[in-house]
């Protein structure tokens, strides 16, 4: 986990999309975020360990998914521990995050009978789509925004690509994930924030507001939540610091996973 | 779940219906839990595990489970789901055994026949018109619905779009050649939400052994003396 302080920023760009305007003035208190995306292999420790906690509606165990369901259970391919976990739904890793908080003593933050968040817990959770974008500048200042794992990657990267590496259910040639902190961290120290995965945020989605806002957390209603980042089905340039997409919170897909944070 | 009673859910051996201009015959409904349950009990695979077949969870819902002993037990009042948790392995031995038993040469369709007979003499976009009709597809469900509440196509097929997907015969297609290991499904399923998964043109592929309460199977019959 990466610390990151306190601090003011502006969120959102006048340059993009109708989605990232207007930019505003965010207050952000201090959190913790994943270094890495959580891994098919970390995702499948918790599927062992907890194995009622996920049901078929969370988890899509088809091709081209990392993780299979076989007669002994959910059971992670071979030779693909590494690779971004893939084709959950929003509460497929909420409740990921809550399995961290109990291990480690922390209080979970999401109640997955009732669809509800408690963000007063200590636990683990998504990113507010505020501190996924700080991290995200702080990584990648300006000018330096650099080359992700998206649809126009370079050929190095795309080397390392599942389809490429013969590993799970991606074709040879197609687009698809590179192993988690595959390539080097960016500024911050964190890996693939840019393209790879689209990432899973806490926040419902809404249009923004000019009105400065503290710890904004998204509206408390609506079944789309905020997904960032980009992934490796997404062209380069659509994939900024503060590019923001909306995702139905039932979808698993394979452009998506996520990575976790917390509150300091 | 209301139980609903309709021969061709329970009927042992599945009801055919002539597809694809009389290439084939293809079963009306997926297998259900009641023709697999058949086929444990004549084959003794309700005693022990057979793992590369099919595997069935613990708890209720889905018409067969596994008890403490390993064993297979039916929840007769779910009999009319369509079998699940059989792997394409276990699909391709159940047709194997209905051919043996009934004389015929029985087999999975291939991604390419399912498709003709889906999509049927109109060249339909989902197995029952060119509109996504989500309610009848695509309700909101926790698991697999009984067969028998589905409509039957123009040629008297049922539960081709949605429900469960269904097992085809072919691999998993690369340019390097067949990727060992996964096999076509086809139809959509209870879990899926956007019409593109479910028209007769897509076709997803899972891992052969898989377990899964969203894919089941139906059985093609061909038209040629055994």
């Amino acid at each position: 986990m990466i610390s990151f302080a306190r601090q003011d920023l502006v969120v959102g760009s006048a340059d993009l999309t109708a989605r990232e305007r207007p930019p505003h003035r965010v207050s952000l208190g201090p959190f913790a975020l994943a270094d890495r995306c959580v891994s098919a292999g970390d995702f499948t420790a918790f599927l062992h360990d907890a194995p009622d906690d996920m049901d078929h509606l969370m988890i899509d165990c088809i091709d081209p998914g990392f993780v299979v369901h076989r007669a002994d259970g959910f059971q992670v391919r071979p030779g693909c521990a590494d690779f971004p976990m893939i084709q959950i739904s929003f509460w497929g890793a909420a409740a990921y995050c809550n399995w961290l908080s109990r291990g480690e003593g922390f209080q979970p933050v999401y109640d997955l009978a009732r669809r509800e968040a408690g963000l007063s817990a200590d636990g683990y959770r998504l990113p507010r789509e505020a501190e996924w974008e700080a991290a995200c500048r702080q990584g990648h200042p300006a000018g330096t925004a650099g080359t992700g794992n998206t649809a126009d990657a370079p050929a190095a990267c795309r080397a390392l690509r599942a389809g490429e590496a013969g590993l799970g259910a991606f074709r040879r040639g197609e687009p698809g994930p590179i192993p988690t902190a595959a390539r080097a961290p960016d500024a911050a120290g964190l890996h693939e924030m840019i393209g790879n995965v689209r990432e899973w945020c806490h926040d419902r989605y809404a249009p923004y507001s000019a009105e400065p806002a503290r710890d904004p957390s998204g509206p408390g209603r609506g079944s789309f939540r905020v997904v960032r980042g980009g992934s490796f089905a997404d062209p380069g340039p659509a994939c900024r610091p503060a590019s923001r997409m909306a995702a139905f919170e039932d979808t698993k897909c394979e452009v998506y996973g996520f990575r976790v944070a917390r509150s300091l | 779940m209301t139980r609903t009673h309709d021969p061709a859910a329970t009927q042992h051996p599945p009801l055919f219906t002539t597809v694809d201009a009389g290439r084939f015959d293809l079963a009306t409904c997926p297998t259900t839990v009641a023709q697999y349950w058949h086929y444990l009990l004549d084959q003794g695979l309700d005693q022990e595990p057979a793992p590369r077949l099919h595997a069935f969870p613990r708890q209720a819902g889905t018409g067969l489970r596994t008890d403490r002993q390993g064993r297979v037990t039916l929840d007769d009042e779910l009999s009319t789901l369509p079998a699940t948790g059989v792997t394409w392995h276990g699909a391709v031995a159940y047709c194997t055994w209905l051919g043996a038993l009934t004389g015929t040469h029985c087999r999975l369709p291939s991604a390419a026949e399912w498709q003709r007979a889906a999509s049927g003499p109109r060249g339909w976009r989902w197995s029952l018109g060119n509109e996504f009709d989500r309610p009848l597809y695509a309700p909101e469900a926790t698991g697999p619905r009984p067969v028998t509440h589905l409509p039957a196509g123009p040629t008297g097929l049922r539960g081709m779009t949605g429900n469960v997907f269904e097992w085809c015969s072919d691999p998993l297609a690369s340019p390097d050649g067949p990727v060992p290991g996964s096999r076509a499904v086809k139809g959509g399923a209870y879990t899926l939400r956007n019409p593109e998964s479910f028209e007769n043109g897509t076709t997803f592929t899972s891992d052969a052994l898989s377990t899964l309460p969203y894919i089941g199977f139906r059985v093609l019959r061909e038209r040629r003396p055994r």
